[in-house]
């Protein structure tokens, strides 16, 4: 339930609200479950935002954010699924 | 198995980053049908804004839920038809911008903005023509006469990606006064330039593209140490991105 808000609230949030917004949620759901969708928040910000040169010739900067938020909190999340 | 879904998504990741690297009609198609889902998003979100403004408001209506009976009705309507002239001027003041841009541009087409060019994180927004409408690459996008924002960077028919001048990590050419130097964008309608010590610039000189008759930004802020060969200069875009909710388009050379 808390994982569907979340989720609701940051794919709500690349649409409508300031970045900050998407990355703190992402942050929040990769801390507490596996959560793949960020992911998919990622696509749907480059995909629709990101210029065809990419940022700094990074073609897809938030998808590759989301995937480090997604690794980078795999121990953390291990330690508070446990 | 957690290392493989990794490695699984990594690919997948890395596949999805060639494809949006290299033109071809899958990420056209893609980006086009992802802008289209969102644009039914955006304008259903204009919508209620606009139905909320009109109608008065949230904090306007718990205010009048405590007042008299006999004047709740009344209040209401006299609000509601401040507000509604509130809005109507506010359009009118739009319009008027158009035409202006319209005489000044009479080959240029006036565009609705569908996303807040402050949500987007690359400096770019969403407007809601194509080429459809005639708007084609490279084009300039004005908020005011002679005030260009950004430039066209992606059509399809029904929407156009615009890319700010002051994106992050954009540079481009302009001239302030008679010095040209670079542009360096910084996000949120600001720029950095960099002119030599003792530059003619003065707060409030325009940052011209060089040959256009185009201002990108006014000089806001000027840093100067004694010590530094260099000056900073910041640039700020005359216009309020977040409450812009039309522009114009200005064929580029």
């Amino acid at each position: 339930m808390i994982r569907a808000f979340i989720g609701g609230l940051s794919f709500a949030g690349a649409l409508f609200a300031p970045p900050w917004l998407p990355l703190v949620c992402a942050g929040v759901l990769t801390v507490r479950f596996r959560a793949w969708e960020v992911l998919i928040l990622g696509a749907l910000i480059d995909l629709l935002y990101v210029p065809a040169g990419g940022l700094y010739g990074i073609p897809i900067p938030a998808t590759l954010t989301a995937f480090i938020l997604l690794i980078g909190f795999e121990p953390i999340r291990r330690k508070l699924l446990l | 198995m957690r290392n493989k879904s990794f490695v699984a998504a990594l690919l997948l990741i890395v596949l999805f980053g060639v494809a949006l690297k290299v033109q071809s009609p899958v990420r056209d198609g893609l980006r086009s049908g992802v802008r289209s889902v969102a644009a039914v998003a955006w304008v259903a979100a204009h919508g209620i804004g606009d139905s909320i403004d009109h109608y008065g408001g949230f904090s306007s209506r718990t205010a009048l839920a405590g007042e008299n009976a006999a004047l709740k009705a009344e209040i209401a309507r006299l609000e509601s038809l401040s507000l509604h002239n509130d809005v109507l001027r506010s359009e009118n003041a739009t319009l008027r911008d158009m035409f202006s841009l319209r005489e000044a541009h009479p080959e240029g087409i006036a565009a609705s903005v569908l996303s807040d060019p402050a949500v987007s994180p690359y400096g770019t927004f969403v407007i809601g023509s194509g080429t459809d409408d005639g708007v084609v690459v490279g084009a300039y996008v004005l908020s005011a006469p002679r005030v260009a924002i950004g430039r066209v960077i992606e059509v399809d028919a029904h929407s156009t990606l615009v890319e700010l001048f002051s994106a992050p990590g954009k540079e481009i050419e302009v001239m302030i006064e008679d010095v040209r130097t670079i542009y360096h964008g910084r996000g949120d309608g600001n720029g950095l330039v960099i002119v030599p010590r003792g530059s003619q610039v003065a707060e409030g000189d325009a940052a011209q593209l060089p040959g256009l008759e185009f201002a990108i930004g006014f000089v806001g802020y000027i840093e100067s140490k004694p010590e530094d060969a260099e000056t900073k200069v910041l640039v700020r875009v005359p216009a309020n991105l977040p409450s812009l909710s039309f522009v114009y388009i200005v064929p580029g050379e």
